[in-house]
This record gives C-alpha cells, structure tokens and sequence, in this order.
C-alpha cells in the first residue's frame, strides 16, 4: 500500500474555529475584491456608453 | 503521510497540496497569476503602438484598449501557468507561483484565463473595433496555445517563433487608433519578434539547469551554449537592422533614427561580449545577466524614442 494518503486526508479541519476564521476572511476579501471589479465594470460600460453616443466628442 | 511526501507533493504538483489548496485562492494570487512584470511591458509596446498611430482616438476607447490588451496577456499568461504548472513546480524561478505553492488549484486558474482572455477580446471588438479584438484574440492564442502547448515543450526555436505572441500588443495598440494595419506596426511587430531570442537565451544561459531539468528544450541545452552565445550575436544583428528600418523607410524622423542607433549599438557591443567568450566553472556569468537587464530597458527606450518622434516632436515643430 502506497504511504500516500487520499487527498480528502488532508483538507482542513472547518471545525477549528482558526482555520474558519481564516476561510471567513479569504471570502471576505475575496468578495470585497469581486464587489470592486463588478462597479469598475459597470462604470467602464457606462462611460464607454456615453462616448459612444457622442455626448463626450 | 510524512512531511517528506508532503513536500514532495507540492513540489510535484500532484495533491491540491494541504489545507492551502482547499481554502479559496486569495485575490493577489489571482493577480499573480496574470505575471504583471510580463503585462507592463505589454502595456507599455501597446500603449506605444497606440500613441505613434496616425490619427485619433479618443481617450476612454483608449484607455479600454489599453486596459482589454492587459487584460487578454493575463488571461494568457494565467492559461501558460495552468497548463505548466508541474514543470513550474520543479524549477527553482516559478515553484512559488500560485499551483506549484498549492495557493490555488488548477481549475480556478483555467476558469478565470479563459474568463479573463474572453472577456478583453469581446470588450475590445464592442468598445474599439473588431480588427484590434481579432488581433487580440489571435495573440491569446499564439501565446496559450502555439507557444505554450506545442512550441516550447517540443522545439529549441520555442522563443524565436513563439516570440511572435509577445510582438502583438502595438499592432493591437496601433490597430485600435486607425482600424488597419501597416508598415509601421509590422516593423514594431518585427522589432519586439527578433529582441526576444537574444533577450530569452541570456536569461537561459545563467538558467539552463533549470531548463534542463524539466526537460524543456531550451537553446543551450539543445544545441550547446557556443551555438546559443553565436544565435544571440547574431540576432542583435538583425535587430539593429530592424530597429533602424523605420528610419531607414522614411517611416521615423531623425530623433528616433539617433535614438535607435545608439540603443541598438550598445545592445549588439553587449551581445558581442556575450557571444564571443567561454564561460567555465564557477563562471559569475556578469555579462549574460547585463545582456538580459539591459534588453529590458532597451525595449522601452525604442519605443519612447519612437513615440517622441512621432507624437511629440510634430507637435512641437508646429
């Protein structure tokens, strides 16, 4: 039998109140970061949008 | 399991590599992903490109341009990383990227190259044109595909022709102000395509084990570092001949012609220290690596001097 273990053995243990506390801020900023994305996205398509128009020139 | 198998683990890239890889991949590994370093210089060639077109683009489209360029070289480069991340894994200059350290896992990284690459050449052809996307969506190819997939693992020339897909950005950049493409950005295309082999096999000769060791056919392990050293002179030639041609066609005025000729002297003098001397033992290689520096600021100085000449001085002549 091969000393290498399936991989689920070494997923973290979610129960550790630490290792959820980290998982929490790693969403967090992760969201926080996608948040940002989405408004720069949105505000690119709306001034691409006016420039397209002709109101800036 | 030992620590030992951990380790080997992560350094093959086997395991989605303990805790780390179960965990969602932080954001700044996302941006790493994309290798800034490489985008500023494609930024840079692109907004070149872009500046040195004859006419008028008006500076959001712009600055889109700019932006969906930069971003279709990081989806590319996050795809590069997807597909080589166990060779990445085992040599000593990539085993921290985000696969090989086990901060992420490998289907993150292939959603977000393709959302990424997807998203630059469909916002390119809706907000500039869809000769500039087409050219966009040819580079990621190029550089994902043709170079990472079937070039670099099978042939030493990996670099001479996959240096192509590094070459793209100023005709995009150009592309995106006039809607076609001419002589100019061919010859810009042209410039950055014969830089890269001196600029790549520099690098290569001070890191050739690592090379080795993966198994990628790099030109000094191929054919030998006398072969190599000789190509790299030789190409700094041809670039010298490139760098001087818009000059030389009419195409670029006197400041870029001065500018061109000196940068591109001091890079063949530089490449002609490297191509004609034999490294031994221990050998501190200083001249490889001042090859390798220099070729970077080299880039960036041909292309400011063409933009000034182009963009700047008509203006103050007027």
């Amino acid at each position: 039998m091969s000393d290498r273990p399936p991989t689920h053995l070494s997923a973290p243990d979610f129960n550790d109140p630490e290792v959820l506390a980290q998982l929490r801020a790693r969403q967090r900023s992760r969201a926080l970061f996608m948040a940002g994305i989405l408004v720069a996205l949105c505000v690119m398509f709306y001034v691409i949008t006016i420039v397209k128009i002709g109101v800036w020139g | 399991m030992t620590e030992a198998v951990q380790q080997l683990d992560r350094q093959v890239g086997v395991l989605p590599i303990g805790q780390a890889a179960h965990m969602p991949a932080h954001w700044r590994d996302f941006w790493a992903l994309t290798k800034p370093g490489v985008i500023r210089l494609v930024v840079f060639t692109g907004l070149c490109g872009l500046l040195a077109a004859p006419g008028i683009i008006h500076p959001v489209i712009g600055f889109v341009a700019i932006l969906c360029i930069a971003m279709g070289a990081g989806g590319a480069a996050a795809l590069n990383q997807y597909h080589e991340s166990d060779l990445d894994a085992l040599m000593k200059r990539t085993a921290n990227r985000p696969i090989p350290a086990g901060r992420m896992d490998r289907e993150a990284a292939l959603q977000f190259g393709l959302a990424l690459s997807g998203f630059s050449v469909v916002i390119m052809g809706l907000a500039v044109n869809w000769l500039a996307a087409g050219i966009l969506a040819f580079s990621i190819f190029y550089y994902a595909v043709i170079y990472t997939v079937w070039l670099k693992p099978n042939t030493a020339q990996n670099i001479v022709i996959g240096g192509g897909a590094g070459a793209f950005p100023p005709v995009i950049g150009w592309a995106a102000v006039t809607g076609d493409v001419t002589a100019l950005p061919v010859l810009l295309f042209a410039i950055i395509f014969f830089w890269t082999p001196p600029h790549f096999w520099a690098l290569a000769l001070f890191v050739k084990m690592d090379y080795a060791r993966v198994g990628i056919p790099m030109m000094p392990n191929v054919a030998g570092e006398k072969s190599t050293r000789h190509q790299v002179f030789g190409y700094s030639l041809v670039l010298l001949a490139t760098a001087m041609a818009p000059f030389a066609l009419g195409l670029a005025g006197w400041t870029y012609g001065v500018c061109a000729l000196i940068l591109t002297g001091i890079f063949v003098v530089l490449a002609a220290r490297v191509g004609f001397r034999v490294a031994g033992e221990g050998d501190t290689l200083k001249p490889e690596k001042q090859l390798f520096a220099y070729s970077i600021v080299y880039l960036f100085m041909v292309f400011t001097a063409l933009v000034i000449d182009r963009a700047v001085v008509p203006v103050i002549a007027a």
